[in-house]
């Protein structure tokens, strides 16, 4: 598979997972009074501010076939190092941050009025997150959407000592490009630098169409 | 019949308040940061305090001392917050019939009283603030409360509307033949609409 259909692939694997844990994290650190709050907010937004390669150092530590927990994914049919598997991990990983942050901040800038009527006119927590918090935070969860996915285009990094730099299997654009720039095909890896940062300007200029109505800014 | 004796901690200020609500409206005036709208979510379940009872008939919403303490969800309040809140989102229909307790004939009653029948498929957060109203408290009926709490409902109205929408309200409530607190800053509109009026001072309540 071409390096940039395998970005793509990957990319959007990773941000279905996002999507997933971050709405439900989102969920239960706003709806619980969990202990240690602050400190589990911070953890989940690490990843934006490590070094991906620490992430992939972690990871790969964690599922080592070396390792115990590894060892045992192994022995049942499950490889994460060098495999697609990796490159999703590492990109969810590296993406959520910028999913999680955003969707935090529209989901608490909601009144909490409006949650509060909901809840004495009888609709249960998990309705009131369905029907009016995320409605009401949708362009905060675009928005962290296509950001994330945006990030995980990008992921090179966590993902090259996770997954490895496999042609067709592991290898992104961004690893593309550092593969082909090791044999001195400035050529190549420059076709890939236009691919990568036409598409993720342009995932990022849609944000703007999406949230505030123009391309230019200019409607409101 | 809600009778209630409370201590609500707030960050600021020890609200102790203690009274009974029958039909009819009472109103409840005191300065900002009192505790009007402290008792209000007390009330509605939506604040929890830190001693006290709270009962609704033989029906015992909060009892501090024997570790009762009832949902929003279960208590039935129809709740107006400050700014007559809408879904804004939903289209009126759909702000009305969130509530899964009212039905068909309820339904049609209330847009038929509040006038709303020709904004039903109409985004709520489009409406004017007058409109708005009617949607919250279409809402709040249409979930068939056993008491109406309202939150300064004509503050976020504008001067010239006040005095009509004022009449209305009241009107309304005195069909429904339920209790109301109404709290308001303004003391003409609490004794305007008031058949029992209640003072709220730095976190005490007076009831006369």
């Amino acid at each position: 598979m071409s390096p940039l259909w395998l970005s793509l692939e990957v990319a959007l694997l990773a941000l279905v997972h996002i999507i997933v844990v971050g709405l439900l994290l989102n969920y239960i650190l706003k709806r619980y009074d969990v202990k240690g709050k602050a400190l589990i907010d911070s953890v989940l937004t690490l990843p934006l501010v490590l070094p991906p390669v620490v992430v992939g150092f972690a990871l790969l530590v964690i599922f080592s076939p070396g390792g115990a927990f590894g060892a045992w994914l192994q022995s049942i049919g499950i490889q994460v190092v060098f495999s697609k598997m990796g490159a999703v991990l590492a990109s969810s990983i590296i993406g959520f941050p910028l999913f999680y942050q955003t969707v935090r901040a529209a989901l608490s800038s909601i009144d909490p009025a409006v949650e509060d009527v909901a809840r004495t006119l009888g609709a249960s927590e998990l309705r009131i997150f369905f029907t009016i918090s995320i409605p009401l935070a949708w362009k905060g969860i675009v928005t962290g959407a296509i950001l994330a996915f945006s990030r995980a285009l990008g992921e090179f990094g966590a993902t090259i000592l996770i997954a490895g730099n496999i042609p067709g299997l592991t290898r992104t654009m961004p690893l593309a490009i550092y593969s082909l720039v090791e044999v001195g095909d400035y050529s190549g890896a420059f076709a890939i630098v236009v691919y990568i940062c036409a598409l993720t300007l342009g995932l990022l200029w849609s944000v703007h169409l999406i949230t505030k109505g123009g391309l230019f800014g200019q409607r409101r | 019949m809600i009778s209630f004796a409370i201590t609500v901690q707030r960050p600021t200020l020890l609200i102790q308040a203690e009274g009974v609500l029958d039909t009819g409206i009472t109103t409840l005036t005191g300065s900002s940061g009192s505790g009007k709208s402290t008792i209000i979510k007390s009330l509605a379940g939506l604040v929890r305090p830190i001693t006290g009872c709270i009962i609704r008939n033989d029906e015992v919403w909060v009892d501090t001392t024997k570790n009762i303490f009832l949902a929003p969800q279960q208590r039935f309040v129809g709740y107006m917050p400050q700014g007559n809140i809408v879904f804004p989102h939903m289209s009126v229909y759909h702000n009305i019939t969130y509530s899964k307790r009212g039905d068909e004939a309820l339904l049609s009653h209330i847009m038929n009283r509040l006038g709303l029948g020709k904004y039903k498929d109409i985004k709520a957060g489009t409406l004017s603030g007058g409109e708005q109203q009617r949607v919250a408290l279409g809402r709040a009926l249409y979930a068939k409360p056993v008491i109406l709490l309202l939150d300064e409902p004509l503050s976020a109205l504008d001067w010239n509307l006040r005095e009509q929408v004022r009449r209305d309200l009241v009107d309304i409530i005195g069909e429904w033949q339920i209790p109301c607190l109404w709290v308001t800053h303004d003391k003409n509109e609490a004794d305007e609409v008031g058949q029992q009026r209640w003072h709220c001072e730095a976190g005490q309540l007076y009831t006369e």
